[in-house]
C-alpha cells in the first residue's frame, strides 16, 4: 500500500521550512576552521576484504554556544542567492534536474558554499569525496587516505522545533511551531474547502533584546505574506541520517534536488492571516539568586499567533 | 421635539438595551465556555492530595471571572471584552494557573511559601501560596535538605504546552454578538415606540 503524508503534515513541514530558511535567514552564523576529529564509535574501518564498506565519520569539535547541532539547529544545507533578481521571499535558487528517484523536476540542490572542508594545510577538499551530516555536524567519507582536518560551516542560530517537549533539549533562542486546531468550511458551490489552522509560534529567547528581534522578524515574515505548500514526494530535505536526501547514491547535486513543486490541491499559497504578537509575561519563579531566574528558559518568552489558510480544489 | 433629540434618546435607549442583552445573553455563555474549557483541560490531571491541583484554584478562578468587566462603555460605545491570558486577573493567588495556561518548558518543582520562608528567604509576594523552582536550581539542594526527596512535589504541568482556557472563547463570543445586537435593537425599537 502506498502511503502519502496528509495535508496537515505537509503544511506543518512547509511552514517549518519557511520559518527556518526564509523568515530567519538573517539568523545564520558562521563557525570557521573548526577541527574535525575521527569518531571511532561511529566509524567502521575493519573490513579489509571489502574496503568499500568502510566508513569514516569526523565530528566537528566546537565550543560555540548555543551548540550549533542542538535540537532544531544544524548546519545550513541550501546556498542562498544574493545579488540576483530573486524575490526575497524565495532566497534559494530553483534549477532543473531530477529528484533522487530520477523523476525530472525543478528544485534546490544541496549547498556548495555553506560547508567547506579543509585538509591539514587548509586546502579545500572537494565535496565529491565526502558527505555532510547536517543534523549532527559530521563529515562522512569512505576514503581512509583522505586528509580532512577542519571545517567551516554556516549554522542556524535559532532552533526551530515542532514539539514543545523538544524545547528543553535546545538552548535559547528556540521557536516552537505549534499547530493548535483546524476548521474546514465550504467556500463555493461544489467541491473545495477553506481550511483554517490556528498556529502559535512560541519564542524562547535568551535576552529581552533578542526577544524583540525575533518577535519583530517573525511578525514581519508572516504579516501579509504567504508560503508555498510543498508536496514532499520523497520526504523531507534531509535523510534519516542527516545527509541531503539522495546524496548517498549520487554525488551529482543536480540529480538529488529538493523538489520545490507545490501541492496541486490548493489554490495558490498557504496564507498567513490574523497575525498577532505579544510578549508572554510569567509570574516569578523562586530561585537562590537572580542570575538563575534570568537564565531560566521561560524568562524571555513571546508568542506570535496566526491563521494558516488554504483553499483546496477537492 | 427636535428630531436630533429623538435620535439621541434612541441611541441612549439602544445603549442600555445592548448592555442588558450582553449581560443577560452573551456573558453567561462566555463564562460557561471558559469554565467548560477549565474543566476539560485542567481538572482530574493531578492526583488528589497533591500540591498544585487546578481543582483547588477553581473557586477563586470563578470569583475572578465574575469580577471581570465583560461589558465596557465609553459615551455611546458599548464594548464586549472577552478575557485572555493578558487581560484576566491572575494576581493574588492565581499566578500558579498563569504558568499552566502559558505552558512551561523544562522541569519544575512546587514549593509552598512556608518552605521558602523556612530556608530563610523572603518570598517575592505574600499573596501566593505556591511557587515553582527549576529542577536544577541550586535552591533545590536547600529544599531537599529540609524536605527530603520523598516530600518534593514535581510540577505536574512541567514541560507542557499551554492549556489555555480562553482559547476559542473569543470566536464563540463574536458569533453570539450579532444575535445579541439584533435583539437589543428590536427591544430598543419597541421601547422607543412605547415611550415616544
Amino acid at each position: 500500500m502506498s502511503y502519502e503524508m496528509r495535508s496537515i503534515r505537509k503544511e506543518d513541514l512547509s511552514v517549518y521550512h519557511y520559518i527556518k530558511e526564509v523568515v530567519l535567514l538573517d539568523f545564520i552564523e558562521l563557525d570557521e576552521y573548526v577541527p574535525l576529529v575521527l569518531d571511532p564509535k561511529l566509524s567502521s574501518t575493519t573490513n579489509d576484504a571489502d574496503p568499500s564498506t568502510n566508513i569514516l565519520v569526523y565530528a566537528a569539535e566546537t565550543d560555540t554556544l548555543p551548540n550549533p547541532i542542538s535540537r532544531g539547529r544544524g548546519w545550513v544545507y541550501f546556498d542562498t542567492v544574493s545579488g540576483t533578481t530573486l524575490s526575497p521571499c524565495e532566497p534559494y535558487a530553483v534549477v532543473s534536474g531530477t529528484r533522487a528517484d530520477g523523476v525530472a523536476t525543478t528544485g534546490t540542490p544541496e549547498q556548495s558554499t555553506m560547508v567547506t572542508v579543509f585538509d591539514a594545510n587548509l586546502s579545500v577538499v572537494s565535496d565529491l569525496v565526502y558527505m555532510v551530516d547536517y543534523v549532527d555536524g559530521r563529515i562522512v567519507t569512505d576514503d581512509p587516505n583522505l586528509d580532512i582536518s577542519y571545517v567551516t560551516y554556516n549554522w542556524y542560530y535559532v532552533s526551530v522545533v515542532d514539539e514543545w517537549a523538544l524545547i528543553q533539549s535546545a538552548e535559547p533562542p528556540v521557536v516552537v511551531v505549534d499547530i493548535q486546531s483546524t476548521y474546514k468550511e465550504g467556500y463555493q458551490l461544489g467541491a473545495g474547502k477553506k481550511v483554517t489552522r490556528k498556529v502559535d509560534l512560541h519564542i524562547f529567547a535568551s535576552s529581552a533584546a533578542e526577544r524583540k528581534d525575533l518577535l519583530d522578524t517573525l511578525f514581519d515574515g508572516l504579516y501579509l505574506k504567504s508560503c508555498p505548500l510543498y508536496d514532499f514526494p520523497l520526504g523531507d530535505v534531509l535523510d534519516y541520517d542527516g545527509t541531503f536526501y539522495g546524496r548517498k547514491d549520487n554525488p551529482n547535486k543536480l540529480t538529488s534536488l529538493f523538489d520545490r513543486t507545490s501541492n496541486k490541491n490548493i489554490i495558490g499559497n498557504l496564507q498567513f492571516e490574523n497575525v498577532t504578537a505579544r510578549n508572554v509575561g510569567l509570574p516569578p519563579i523562586l530561585s537562590r539568586n537572580r542570575e538563575e531566574v534570568m537564565s531560566d528558559l521561560n524568562a524571555y518568552r513571546a508568542k506570535v499567533s496566526f491563521d494558516l489558510v488554504s483553499y483546496t480544489y477537492s | 421635539m427636535n428630531p436630533l433629540a429623538y435620535g439621541e434618546r434612541f441611541l441612549r435607549l439602544l445603549k442600555r438595551k445592548l448592555i442588558q442583552t450582553f449581560e443577560e445573553d452573551v456573558v453567561p455563555e462566555v463564562k460557561k465556555a471558559v469554565m467548560d474549557n477549565y474543566d476539560s483541560l485542567l481538572m482530574n490531571k493531578v492526583p488528589e492530595g497533591s500540591l498544585g491541583r487546578p481543582e483547588d484554584f477553581r473557586d477563586l478562578f470563578v470569583e475572578r471571572l465574575d469580577e471581570y468587566p465583560f461589558v465596557k462603555t465609553d459615551n455611546l460605545i458599548v464594548k464586549l471584552s472577552v478575557p485572555d491570558n493578558d487581560t484576566f486577573d491572575f494576581g493574588e493567588g492565581l499566578s500558579f494557573l498563569k504558568h499552566v495556561m502559558e505552558g512551561m518548558a523544562g522541569f519544575y518543582y512546587l514549593i509552598p511559601i512556608e518552605t521558602y520562608r523556612l530556608l530563610g528567604y523572603t518570598p517575592p509576594s505574600l499573596r501566593e501560596t505556591l511557587y515553582l523552582v527549576r529542577e536544577d536550581d541550586p535552591l533545590m539542594d536547600d529544599v531537599r535538605n529540609i524536605l527530603g526527596e520523598t516530600f518534593l512535589t514535581p510540577y505536574a504541568f512541567s514541560n507542557s504546552p499551554p492549556m489555555d482556557v480562553f482559547e476559542d472563547v473569543r470566536k464563540q463570543a463574536s458569533q453570539r454578538v450579532a444575535d445579541a445586537v439584533k435583539k437589543a435593537v428590536s427591544l430598543a425599537k419597541n421601547d422607543f415606540r412605547r415611550l415616544y
